[in-house]
């Protein structure tokens, strides 16, 4: 017997003591899960080349099988929000888990009456859906208009530090023509009270 | 007697103009001519799945056509209610990853569209745009896909079944 062969069982050894101690793999090396994303964030998003301003808030919260996330933009063309032509808008967006791992699909309000259907693109139906990939959730809406062109429009928000960034890309048949982009901050519940 | 004969040349020229209209179709319901046949050629760098060699087939069918392309697809289109839009029929499951195909004709241009949910939720887009050239087709690809830049590329295709 020669002497690689004599200590291979010893090799063989150490290498399954050392797979089984090694850690696992860095959590920044995997998806990051949807309860990562939930909480509230506080921050500000521009319109790439205008002076068009937004104050966001976001909150995402679990819900029944799936997540809600709630959004206030305050759109102001200055930098000031107390002016004459401020506008603010809020919206709540809830998705539930499907079948497919990491994809969420809009949640519908249940009817004993209606017939569950896939959206048809074709028929103009938004095809919406949301995903996570990495460290970014996405929420992404899709049409096929009357005259065959389409329009996409990508929400990503991804994970950082301090909360996340927030991107909105709008594109019509392939060509970006809206462009928003912004960073918020996780906000720490405020426990004082005053 | 001249009088009658106008008249006459008149109706004649209205009755005519009504058939041409009443024949004319309200849509095209298939593809002119300069799209339709086989074409190859080669795409400089690659866009997606799509690299190198590329081949596109189309044909007439009831109702509509059929374009095959490069690496491995295919997808038979019908007329909408809408002029110049064609849908391919609709398979469902989007959100499992199942491709959806639809087609237009805009400004001499045909548009062949693919759109699909890849496996990790993201979205996978080519817009393949076909121009008639004198010996075949001027192509260009779009690609969206999530996480990446748009990319795009072009191709002349050289008609080869003539």
């Amino acid at each position: 017997m020669t002497a690689e062969r004599k200590y291979l069982p010893v090799l063989a050894a150490i290498l399954a003591v050392l797979l089984l101690v090694a850690p696992p793999a860095k959590a920044d090396d995997q998806d990051s899960n949807v309860e990562d994303f939930f909480g509230a964030y506080v921050g500000d998003a521009v319109i790439e080349g205008t002076m068009q301003f937004r104050d966001i808030i976001v909150s995402i919260e679990p819900i029944r099988n799936g997540f809600s996330i709630y959004t206030s933009t305050v759109i102001r063309t200055g930098p000031k929000r107390a002016t004459r032509d401020v506008k603010w808008r809020a919206e709540t967006q809830s998705f539930v888990q499907t079948d497919v791992p990491h994809v969420y699909q809009p949640m519908v309000r249940k009817s004993m009456f209606a017939e569950k259907r896939d959206p048809d693109l074709m028929a103009g139906d938004t095809l919406a859906w949301a995903s996570i990939r990495d460290h970014t959730l996405g929420v992404y809406a899709m049409n096929v208009l009357e005259d065959g062109h389409y329009e996409l429009r990508v929400f990503e928000r991804t994970l950082t530090d301090i909360g996340m960034d927030i991107s909105f890309v709008r594109y019509n048949d392939g060509i970006p023509v809206r462009k928003l982009k912004g960073k918020l901050a996780r906000t720490k519940a405020d426990v004082d009270n005053n | 007697m001249f009088r009658w004969k106008w008249i006459d040349l008149r109706v004649r020229a209205l009755v005519w103009a009504t058939l041409f209209m009443v024949a004319a179709p309200a849509a095209a319901d298939t593809l002119p001519e300069e799209f339709l046949g086989k074409f190859r050629g080669s795409v400089t760098g690659n866009v997606g799945e799509v690299e190198g060699d590329f081949n596109m087939v189309s044909s007439i069918r009831r109702g509509g056509f059929t374009v095959a392309w490069s690496p491995n697809n295919s997808a038979g289109f019908e007329a909408s209610d809408q002029k110049n839009v064609f849908h391919a029929r609709s398979r469902g499951r989007l959100l499992e990853g199942v491709p959806a195909f639809w087609a237009r004709l805009a400004d001499g241009k045909l548009l062949v569209y693919s759109m699909q949910i890849d496996s990790h939720g993201g979205y996978d887009i080519y817009t393949f745009i076909y121009i008639p050239a004198a010996d075949g087709l001027d192509m260009t690809i779009r690609h969206l896909r999530s996480g990446s830049e748009p990319l795009e590329a072009s191709a002349r295709l050289k008609r080869y079944d003539r």
